[in-house]
């Protein structure tokens, strides 16, 4: 209890006049030479290549002198990368580069060290938004969510996330999860017909419905895609979570990619972190490169990044009841 | 189709493509050479320089390090008994014990030689199957995976012949390290005690290196030996000419006299490409079981199958002719699907998505002209390694006979530093050195590291796909029901057979019992061995940790594991015992023996063994005790330098020294502790003089740093 307080201290921070003159001296030296992007996935993936393409521009817009360097921190479901930011020193030196769901699952799953609350965190603002989509085999008798309402269904994925937990929860199916080892694994079973619904980010799905071996059945934001996705006029007029009455859910379901500096960074280097975040995402040249590579770029503030987590983490305490049951916790 | 293969042609020709085809050939060999990095870290490490570049020339560039990455492993495999990567774990079986017979030469000749003619077979079978790739890929479901990954554990029945139970003893270590981390039912950690470290298991590299690399190290420095012990060539006494020992067919000794058996075992390098190519085009099951799988078929279908694990060139070409027959079955799924093979491949298709290139099943359809230049650069790439690699080869046998006071320290550095780099997690490191004390233990004390390995490798996959296969169809019984899972579980169970009789056979014939782990032992003694007490301890404690979180578990996430775990828990808890207690356990062993022996008694044969080798017509137990006189034999002569104390001291001064290492890397970093360490070592321990010392380290230095942090950005 002791230990728990004592961490929570040090994570909000910034009441004691210790931290007020350590604060101080940070923004002064704010930025330093090098600021490490920690990555919680391995080189080669979606992440990475955001991480990687950020960097420079970030040095660009933060002056001369300062390196960004990308660290890749693959290990512990994103809480090895996540654990070493929470700790760190909050000088603005160390940040993380994250989906925000990742840790809370975690969290309420209780698959953190004590103490630890996502929402400590500062986030300096969000870089992209990940629509979540549900799909079938191109196949498949299953052509919208509401026909598996009521019914068992075989869920392909790599790990139970609360997002399924949630929406099955909420429409009565009675889910059998199988367990794949990465997203291609879930892909093929899906193909294959053994498994019957999977759930992915458009992102990585969307050449295999456009290739016509998987169709996407609902998607799950509050309305028709933003015309900057991937697919958004193939996918025009499909399920959404307004569609198949699921409103509430959109908290759990608005994913997006931020970046979150160590508990207690002071304001002055948060603001200067989110001034380059929205530079940087408005820059044509970085959003030319980003579309080139595939990837949607779309620059969010700190404030309604931090209020995205927040509700998110809400609402999937609301069901962490069965959530830690889809998990097997007791 | 021909006239894209004329267009990649021209691509690779073109200026100044060739340059970048040989900067990425020797790139990709490095990073293959050095423990613990695989090819799809050569592709992660080049991306960023292949921005500058075209798509096409990009995917020249990327592949041309990708392609020879197993010709680098296989180096390592062989001169430290470390594999490179999972896929090369084969190769060591007899790749390095011809290297401490003074011909690992030839092991890296035979061993290039079929990797190109392997690579070459893998790529035109790719070729000839594409048309009909997408049904191949989607024939194997969870029950295939099952019957193949089950296939490939039966082969530790094939390859360790030695101690049945020992042997299925060190299959239990590795699949409860294979259990431990995420439960393939839930998704949640298990096993893992609280440490975050071991939320995605513990890394196969890291405890691959440990075993065999670590191992050997200090072996080499206890006895104050070289890697290679025997002597290949002998005086004959009239004329005072040099002759060798044994014929060239029977045992190569230059790198050409390797290159020609491949040649000499068409068969073979045939077979084994076929199945490398197979098992490359399923994804998910890895190169690592192709070498496996190749390694026992080999085994089953040679003349000398006893020779296997004692420096038989055929296991080297066996294994090596699968493993880079797979890169072509692995481009498969990724070109039928999008859907990579391999991780390499995973990292390949991430990179082409950077390079604007969708990586999905359109790549074929619509960058056709792309996907032949990858090809085609694959291939040119493998022809260009050997070159390379002959150039290396030419002072491998050499290497082999380097003192142990300076080669010991060197390489553990390289495998260190190697460890450290394949996510920068000091505790990795660790984990290789205690795996390092282990398979040496295992290798004193005769329990097969390769079972260990193969356990861990496959572990995880067996797991899942049983919990797959039962989520998804209900029952086992669809194994039996679908026709390739159907032809698997008959290859399972022909296996099975197969080792049986093959036990039987070994026990009537009385035949010198085959361990692959050199020096190993047979358990008839009395003496109480304080190292025989400790591991088995070890092992025992090792299996009630992981039995009582398994209880607390409970629920189908613990299912398989208490399967494994409460069997493992018993043998190991008797061979504790029988540790403790000797005397008693040999009078239990006796009478046991004696009737094994009457139930086998036959007449002997005579076979050629070339290192160790043993011609017995004695019963069962007089051929155990002469196995024990003769092992005790092997060790006395490995460690003639020294006495028996004076070994350990070593061992444990040079076992302390690594510790030390690993700890200063962890603190100051290894760009500080390493010439600390290694000037350390060289002045105080090996007592080398100051100049040795200095150059050695000084040149080591220079050499980690340019390659680490220069060229590969990397910070230690």
């Amino acid at each position: 209890m002791i230990a728990t307080g004592a961490l929570a201290g040090c994570g909000s921070g910034a009441g004691s006049d210790n931290d007020a003159s350590a604060n101080e001296k940070w923004c002064e030296q704010f930025p330093p030479d090098e600021i490490t992007l920690v990555v919680p996935f391995p080189p080669g993936g979606g992440y990475d290549a955001w991480a990687r393409l950020m960097a420079p521009f970030m040095e660009e817009i933060l002056g001369e002198g300062v390196t960004v360097k990308v660290q890749n921190m693959p290990g512990g479901g994103g809480m090895s990368a996540t654990n070493s930011v929470y700790a760190a020193k909050p000088d603005g030196s160390r940040l993380l580069f994250i989906e925000p769901g990742e840790i809370i699952s975690n969290q309420i799953a209780g698959n953190v060290v004590d103490g630890f609350d996502v929402t400590d965190f500062v986030f300096t603002g969000g870089v992209t938004i990940d629509p979540q989509v549900f799909f079938v085999a191109a196949d498949s008798d299953i052509n919208s969510m509401n026909d598996i309402r009521g019914e068992e269904v075989k869920m392909g994925t790599q790990q139970i996330k609360p997002q399924e937990a949630i929406t099955f929860e909420e429409m009565g199916v009675e889910p059998q999860y199988i367990l794949h080892e990465g997203t291609s694994d879930v892909v093929l079973a899906v193909r294959r017909g053994d498994v019957d619904i999977s759930r992915l980010s458009l992102a990585s799905v969307a050449p295999y419905i456009e290739a016509g071996e998987v169709k996407a059945i609902s998607q799950m934001t509050m309305e028709d895609l933003a015309e900057n996705q991937p697919l958004a006029a193939e996918l025009k007029g499909i399920d959404n979570l307004a569609t198949l009455g699921l409103e509430k859910l959109n908290p759990v379901f608005d994913y997006r990619r931020v970046i979150a500096a160590p508990p207690g960074t002071p304001a002055c280097i948060a603001d200067t972190l989110e001034e380059t975040l929205l530079e940087m995402t408005a820059d044509e040249e970085f959003v030319a490169k980003a579309n080139e590579a595939g990837l949607v770029v779309d620059g969010r503030g700190s404030e309604e990044t931090t209020e995205v987590v927040k509700s998110s983490f809400e609402l999937a305490s609301e069901y962490e009841k069965p959530i830690r049951e889809a998990l097997g916790i007791k | 189709m021909f006239e894209h293969i004329i267009d990649a042609v021209g691509t690779l020709l073109a200026w100044p493509n060739p340059l970048w085809m040989l900067a990425g050939v020797l790139f990709g060999l490095i990073i293959g050479i050095l423990p613990g990095m695989a090819g799809s870290v050569a592709i992660a490490l080049l991306i960023p320089i292949s921005f500058t570049m075209e798509p096409t020339v990009a995917v020249l560039f990327l592949m041309a390090a990708y392609s020879p990455n197993g010709f680098g492993g296989m180096i390592t495999s062989i001169l430290v008994n470390t594999p490179g990567a999972p896929e090369n774990a084969a190769t060591i079986f007899d790749g390095h014990p011809m290297a401490k017979q003074g011909r690992a030469a030839a092991a890296i000749g035979a061993a290039t030689a079929s990797s190109v003619i392997g690579g070459f077979i893998g790529f035109v079978l790719l070729l000839a199957v594409l048309p009909l790739a997408q049904k191949v890929v989607l024939a194997f479901s969870y029950p295939e995976f099952l019957a193949m990954s089950l296939v490939g554990l039966s082969i530790i029945a094939l390859v360790t012949d030695n101690s049945f139970v020992k042997g299925l003893t060190a299959t239990g270590v590795g699949l409860l390290i294979a259990f431990i981390g995420l439960d393939p039912v839930t998704g949640q950690p298990r096993f893992t005690f609280g440490e975050a470290y071991l939320w995605d298991g513990i890394d196969i590299v890291p405890v691959l290196i440990g075993l065999f690399a670590g191992a050997e190290l200090l072996a080499l420095f206890g006895s104050g030996s070289s890697v290679s012990e025997a002597d290949m060539y002998e005086l004959t006494g009239e004329d005072g000419k040099i002759k060798r020992k044994y014929p060239v067919l029977e045992a190569p000794i230059t790198f050409m006299e390797g290159v020609r058996s491949t040649f000499r075992h068409w068969g073979l390098v045939l077979r084994g490409s076929v199945l490398g190519t197979i098992m490359g085009v399923i994804p998910g099951i890895g190169g690592s079981t192709a070498g496996f799988l190749a390694y026992a078929q080999a085994k089953q279908t040679s003349k000398r199958s006893h020779e296997f694990g004692k420096g038989n060139v055929e296991g080297v070409i066996a294994v090596e002719s699968a493993n880079d027959a797979k890169d072509g079955g692995s481009l498969l799924p990724t070109l039928a699907f999008g859907i990579p093979g391999t991780v390499g491949m995973a990292v390949l298709l991430g990179a082409l998505i950077m390079h604007g290139i969708p990586a999905g099943p359109g790549l074929l359809v619509e960058h056709i002209d792309i996907v032949y230049v990858l090809i085609l650069s694959m291939i040119v790439a493998k022809l260009v390694a050997p070159f390379f690699v002959w150039f290396l080869a030419r002072y491998a046998n050499q290497l082999g006979t380097l003192r142990p006071e300076i080669f010991t320290p060197l390489i553990l550095v390289a495998v260190l530093v190697g460890t450290y780099t394949i996510r920068f997690e000091i505790l990795d490191v660790y984990v290789a050195l205690f795996f390092g004390y282990l398979g040496y233990a295992m290798r004193r004390y005769g329990y097969s590291r390769i079972a260990l390995c193969i356990a861990l490798v496959l572990g995880g996959l067996v797991e899942r796909s049983y919990v797959q296969t039962l989520s998804a169809f209900g029952s086992l019984d669809v194994m039996i029901e679908r026709p390739v899972s159907l032809v698997l579980v008959l290859i399972l169970l022909m296996i099975l057979l197969v080792a049986v009789r093959q036990n039987f056979k070994a026990a009537a014939e009385g035949a010198a019992p085959m361990d692959m782990d050199s020096g190993a032992e047979i358990g008839v003694t009395h003496r109480r061995q304080w190292g025989r007490i400790l591991l088995t301890g070890l092992l025992f404690g090792f299996g009630l940790l992981i039995m009582n979180d398994a209880i607390k578990l409970g629920g189908q996430a613990a299912q398989v594991p208490m399967l494994v775990v409460v069997p493992y828990v018993v043998v190991t808890a008797l061979y504790f015992l029988a540790a403790l207690l000797p005397k008693m356990a040999d009078a239990v062993a006796q009478p046991i023996r004696q009737l094994a022996a009457r139930v086998s008694r036959k007449k002997p044969k005579e076979e050629l063994v070339l290192v160790g080798g043993h011609h017995g017509g004695l019963s069962m137990v007089e051929e155990a005790r002469a196995e024990l006189e003769r092992a005790e034999e092997i060790e006395e002569t490995e460690e003639s330098k020294h006495t028996d104390r004076e070994v350990l001291f070593r061992q444990g001064l040079f076992g302390l020294w690594s510790l030390a290492l690993a700890a200063l890397g962890g603190v100051l970093g290894f760009t500080i502790a390493v010439p600390i360490a290694l000037f350390g070592f060289l002045r105080l321990i090996a007592r080398e003089s100051w100049m040795v010392s200095i150059c050695v380290t000084a040149g080591t230095c220079a050499f980690l740093y340019t390659l680490f942090t220069v060229l590969l950005g990397f910070d230690l």
